[in-house]
């Protein structure tokens, strides 16, 4: 394989005229290796949503240098969401040109052009422009606003497209990298809350750890073929019979893994409840759309088109994962108090039902995958929109109690919040149904029916914390006292259910040997009464809560979003 | 054809525009909102029931389809909601929404000063948008979606005051005894969906061009039988027939416009649309034809003796509209869908006029409700009292007002079909004319008993009336009447004594419907060409599904008269009976209980039944059912407490927790190697 490769870079060379290298065969040197980069072309349009947003950060960059100092506070989230909208639009361009051609690989083959990853590019978008419209009046509340934080997400989101979009190993691994550092970044943003630094460190760690890891199985992937490329791959295992494979599955277990922990999927998801927490609420949002949305992306990738042909191998390993996922997340999301770890779990669970999707390794699978996390960043949105809101300056109030008699104080906010409540359990009419449907349904046409099963009763099991939030909404704001340490009835005018009095789970590190100290104590926390005081609603946020509101329905009553993934799914 | 859009969209924007804003716009602005929606739907109606007469070029058998939208595309189940226009839906569409206005307008006076005036009209929006898909829609399904919102609207109608308790428990008797036929309509669904796999009336009946059945020819007997007598259940569910009809004398616990409007003119006929649109099916099925006749007929007859010897001005009314609709469905099951649906929208004519009018003399005597304390009241009333009249005459089959000619054609059928139909037909419009006799003497005529009976406060004429138990008025004397019609009372507090008429507001839709009820017979005339319905009728009731019916010419003259000389007598009878001063306590009290059918239900179903269902609900349901949930919460909460452990906050913790998930990974991975 090594050989072959060589040899078309030779022929490669050969062929460009004035070279300046003496090529002996299977000697290419480094200088010629760049040489003859110089010499692919580049089909910009291939790229053309990743450099609105790659150049779209470093105009933020170069516009915030010149500007005196905090000069117009609206004009950077403004310039975003332009530069993002530019970028969605140029995304639905090349849906359109990718349906006049065929789907191609471009760029030296490190780009995949297919609508797989147009999808992901203008989901990616659609995420940056509601991180954007979200970002703006958390970071004016909090006193953060500047372009930092806005070319951070332009950065990630750039490096999360490069991922839906790598055609190998390496460019996967650029991707990662790239959206990584900037998320590291964001979660550290709040400088005044102790908890967004030990989060973001913790998640640098860990990310880096995962990173070792992926790469590691990368290169053993390349050992195994010899090529870093998914088609290639899927070409060399498709000829040949290993006589032992202990490398390659190896290298697939690591890639799985390393892709895993992006998207949170349990055992690699511990950081995530931390992370969840710590990242300022709009980042939280913004990074549980693009972060999963892109690993899934690199994870349908690596094993739909790199380990294709050893479908039997990796599709129990994932049925592991997803079954693990689906009921860790749903079952440890009912013990939370607090609003962003339960959605953090919340997240973890809904990532199991993309599993499934990708478990079933079937075109319905996968463009079910797909819609679920088209519709899922919609979602997502929205609900950390309404956190953001509800708990106050300074994030002080993230417990479940900031939302109670939120029906009273602001019903339209409620009634938003209630319908993504509503579509994340999975009810019928919203864009959450149609999703589990369709993941469900394609694992039972591949005969996977204990897997559906699970995932029913997860289903089940989420639709409890989920409900649980919705009747909190329309509970009286009035706290009983007396009512208190049995507020499992409190909380949802239900008979008490034994083991809701339970303490808060420890989320920031304590005592020595921990990356940093800080504990508010974990003795059993009272639900306290709702925060006084109106919840304004600025502009920006009320624009993307009508957004995601109106598509959340629309998504699930009618078919055009659906149909939209269906023609995604590029494998099949 | 778009108009076809608004038809459903204007009363549809219509309820979020009030539920949303109602109470800033507040009373009366509410209701006019309200009743604008209301006529541009009636209008766009009209529009397009124009551009379908207009499409009868396209040879299309009349049939357009206007798709809302596709849902869930998915494993074979291919559902598309779509509005449906044809002759059938457009004659319902017609009358629903133009009947549905003039109550509209009514209410407007009617509800004046209730408390809670923006979410009646919010109801009743919604009721008409219900109603409109109920008669619009493409499809089984659809149509369910509509039929049970005008469930839905129904309940939040009957129970509007429910505060009042008797209204309450009305309303939850409405809905549960719907839900009886709602499992009819379900189980048909399924069975349709089994056989034909779809829920499309164009798929599952046929159109002219693709033949009839979804292509196949013929339809097995049995399975004919089975799903017709499951549309029958739901049908007789919603219209109120034997088994199920005792939740509609109970619904007039509503406001009185609700009474006309979903209790007599619209909603109760929505079983005589699903059987008619069903003819198809029933065609096949001589059985369930014989089932659906006598069944009307059983309730036709049985209904018109309860009528005799009640003493509840709307509960009089009521019973008759079960009566009627019992001559409805007598008509379908004799295969006579035409005059069926003639029937229904004479009937819709009277009887929203009558219980309009009763609107009126309740509005007029402070709620007051007992017949027994009216009378007189002609002079009071001059606008009300000649509607009432014509809306009398009519319901008594008197030529030429409009409810004889289509009991004429009814009777006909049921004549050609078993003479004991027409027979129990005859008889029937006999009592038809002598209860209602009753009643016009009882509230126009004779000496004025409502000064005397405000005047004395301790009068307890009703309490010692054996027939006061199976009416709603409340024993006791017009104190407690009073005290529970509070809310509505506020309405019009400061008059007091003399009886006045209503506002122009809701005397106008009484004098539409007046001349609407003299002349609306015009539609069907079944002479000198004038029998329009019958024509426009014609591509949804091919003689192929609903054979037409010969009688003899001198027959027909011959049962034409004896019914009406068998009405006259009727007539006769009950005005010299009921004109008295004195008035008689003739009601037989077998009747006035309703045949003591309540009464035996409630023994029987408080007995045995009540207390297997405690049995159920405190035993069964809290012991195992609870505690199997409650059992299963604190597993699943108890197991996340003890898996909230591993989330320590340490980094170290993490990491380790990462790494242990790839070594079980790569461990299977291992296993595997060489496997391959």
């Amino acid at each position: 394989m090594i050989g072959l490769l060589s040899h078309t870079l030779v022929g490669q060379t050969v062929q460009a005229p004035a070279t300046g290298c003496q090529v002996t065969p299977g000697k290419v040197t480094g200088l010629c290796q760049a040489f003859n980069s110089l010499h692919i072309p580049v089909e910009y349009r291939t790229i053309l949503p990743l450099l609105v947003l790659s150049i779209g950060a470093l105009v933020l960059l170069v516009i915030s240098a010149v500007l005196p100092k905090r000069s117009r506070p609206g004009l950077y989230p403004l310039l975003t969401v332009i530069i993002s909208g530019l970028a969605a639009g140029a995304s639905v361009f090349q849906w359109i040109d990718v349906g006049n051609h065929a789907a191609t690989k471009a760029i030296g083959n490190q780009i995949f052009y297919d609508r797989f990853s147009v999808l992901f590019m203008l989901l990616i978008s659609v995420a940056t422009l509601f991180g954007a419209l979200l970002s703006d009046s958390y970071l004016q509340r909090e006193g953060l606003d500047g372009v930092e934080a806005y070319v951070l997400m332009l950065l990630a989101s750039t490096g999360a497209m490069l991922m839906a979009a790598s055609a190998g190993t390496i460019m996967l691994f650029l991707g990662l990298e790239i959206m990584s550092i900037a998320l590291y970044v964001m979660t550290a943003y709040h400088r005044r809350r102790a908890a967004s630094g030990e989060g973001g460190l913790k998640y640098f760690i860990l990310g880096s750890f995962s990173s070792a890891i992926f790469l590691y199985g990368a290169a053993l992937a390349y050992g195994a073929t010899g090529t870093t490329q998914f088609d290639e791959m899927s070409v060399f295992l498709a000829r040949t019979t290993l006589p032992n494979d202990g490398i390659l599955l190896g290298g697939m277990a690591l890639l799985i893994v390393g892709l895993g922990f992006k998207v949170a999927a349990v055992p690699f998801h511990f950081w995530s409840p931390d992370v969840y927490e710590a990242a300022p609420t709009p980042f939280t949002g913004y990074m549980a759309a693009v972060a999963k949305a892109a690993g899934f992306a690199g994870l349908f990738r690596v094993l739909l088109e790199g380990f294709h042909s050893q479908e039997a191998n990796w599709r129990p390993a994932i049925w592991l994962i997803a079954v693990l996922t689906l009921l860790v997340g749903s079952v440890l999301a009912i013990a939370q108090r607090d609003l962003k770890r339960m959605m953090a779990y919340s997240s973890i669970s809904q990532a199991g039902y993309v599993l499934i999707g990708l478990q079933s390794a079937s075109s319905q699978g996968t463009a079910g995958a797909l819609f679920y996390l088209l519709t899922y960043t919609f979602i997502i949105a929205g609900t950390f929109a309404v956190i953001g809101l509800v708990q106050g300056e300074g994030e002080a109030r993230n417990d479940l109690g900031a939302i109670r008699g939120l029906g009273r104080r602001r019903p339209g906010l409620a009634l938003v919040m209630l319908l993504f409540l509503l579509a994340q359990a999975g009810v019928p009419f919203t864009s959450g149904f149609l999703a589990k449907f369709y993941v469900i349904a394609a694992a039972v046409n591949r005969g996977q029916y204990a897997l559906a099963i699970i995932g029913m009763l997860a289903a089940a099991i989420a639709a409890f914390f989920y409900l649980r939030v919705g009747l909190l909404m329309y509970s009286s704001p009035e706290v009983d006292e007396t009512k208190e340490p049995t507020d499992g009835a409190a909380l949802a005018g239900l008979r008490p259910i034994p083991g809701f009095d339970t303490p808060r789970e420890p989320a920031l590190s304590q005592g020595p040997g921990a990356v940093a100290a800080s504990s508010d104590g974990d003795g059993a926390v009272a639900l306290l009464a709702p925060p006084e005081g109106r919840v304004e609603i600025p502009f920006t946020v009320g624009i993307t809560l009508a957004v995601c509101a109106a598509f959340t329905i629309f998504a699930g009553v009618s078919s055009p979003v659906l149909d939209f993934a269906k023609h995604a799914t590029t494998y099949f | 054809m778009n108009a076809a859009y608004i038809v459903l969209a204007l009363p549809l924007a219509g309820a979020l525009l009030l539920v949303f804003g109602g109470k800033r716009l507040g009373d009366p602005l509410a209701g006019w909102l309200a009743t604008i929606l209301s006529f541009g739907s009636f209008a766009a109606v009209l529009v397009t029931w124009l551009t379908l007469l207009g499409d009868n070029a396209a040879g299309n058998g009349r049939l357009i389809e206007k798709n809302i939208f596709t849902w869930l595309p998915v494993a074979g189940l291919h559902v598309n909601f779509a509005l449906r226009i044809d002759p059938l839906s457009m004659t319902m569409a017609l009358f629903v929404t133009g009947v549905g206005s003039l109550i509209h307008l009514y209410s407007i006076g009617y509800m004046r000063g209730d408390r809670d005036y923006p979410r009646f009209f919010f109801l009743l929006n919604l009721f008409l948008a219900s109603m409109i898909v109920l008669v619009m829609a493409n499809s089984y399904l659809f149509s369910f979606v509509g039929w049970e919102g005008v469930g839905f609207c129904s309940y939040g109608l009957v129970g509007f005051w429910f505060d009042r308790e008797s209204a309450a428990v009305a309303a939850k008797k409405a809905f549960v005894t719907n839900r009886v036929g709602d499992f009819g309509f379900m189980v048909a669904l399924f069975l349709m969906f089994n056989h034909f796999g779809s829920f499309n009336y164009s798929t599952v009946l046929g159109t002219a061009s693709s033949g009839l059945l979804g292509g196949h020819a013929t339809l097995n007997g049995t399975f004919a039988t089975g799903l017709g007598l499951m549309i029958f259940l739901g049908a007789a569910g919603k219209s109120a027939q034997i088994p199920l009809y005792m939740w509609l004398p109970d619904a007039m616990e509503g406001p009185t416009p609700v009474s006309a409007l979903i209790h007599a003119a619209t909603m109760v006929t929505a079983g005589v649309y699903l059987v008619a649109r069903s003819a198809p099916i029933l065609h096949f099925s001589h059985s369930s034809q014989w089932v659906i006749a006598c069944i009307g007929a059983a309730t036709m007859f049985f209904a018109a003796t309860i009528a005799c010897a009640q003493n509840d001005i709307k509960r009089v009314l009521a019973y008759s509209t079960l009566s009627q609709l019992g001559y409805m469905f007598m008509a379908e099951g004799a295969g006579d869908y035409t005059s069926g649906l003639y029937h229904m929208i004479n009937h819709a004519f009277f009887k929203a006029l009558l219980f309009l009018g009763a609107g009126s003399v309740i509005h007029a005597l402070h709620d007051e409700q007992d017949m027994k304390k009216m009378g007189a009241l002609r002079k009071y009333l001059p606008i009300t009292f000649p509607t009432f009249i014509i809306g009398y005459l009519a319901l008594s089959g008197i030529p030429p007002f409009d409810g004889f000619w289509s009991k004429d054609d009814i009777l006909a059928s049921a004549y050609h079909m078993n003479f004991f139909l027409w027979l129990a037909g005859a008889v029937t419009a006999g009592l038809t004319a002598y209860y209602m006799s009753r009643q016009v003497a009882l509230v126009w005529f004779g000496k004025a008993r409502w000064s005397e009976a405000r005047g004395d406060s301790a009068h307890a004429a009703v309490g010692n009336d054996p027939a006061a138990e199976g009416s709603t008025v409340a024993p006791g004397g017009t104190g407690t009447e009073e005290a529970a019609h509070a809310p509505h009372e506020g309405a019009h507090g400061e008059h007091s004594g003399r009886p006045h008429e209503s506002p122009p507001v809701m005397t106008l839709p009484l004098i539409i419907l007046a001349v609407l009820s003299t002349i609306g017979w015009l539609i069907n005339a079944n002479f000198g060409g004038f029998n329009h319905l019958e024509k426009f009728l014609e591509p949804v009731f091919p003689t192929a599904i609903a054979p037409a019916i010969h009688v003899a010419t001198n027959t027909k003259w011959v049962l034409g008269i004896i019914t009406t000389a068998l009405a006259f007598i009727g007539l006769f009878a009950g005005l010299r009976t009921w004109r008295k001063v004195e008035v008689p306590a003739l009601e037989p009290a077998f009747l006035a209980h309703g045949w003591y059918i309540d009464e035996a239900l409630a023994a029987t179903v408080s007995g045995p039944i009540e207390s297997g269902a405690d049995a159920m609900a405190y035993e069964l349901d809290a012991r195992g059912v609870d505690g199997a949930v409650n059992g299963v919460a604190s597993l699943i909460t108890g197991t996340g407490r003890q898996l909230r452990r591993v989330q320590t906050g340490y980094v170290r913790n993490y990491a380790l927790g990462l790494a242990g998930g790839l070594a079980v990974i790569l461990a299977y991975v291992a296993a595997r190697v060489g496997g391959a």
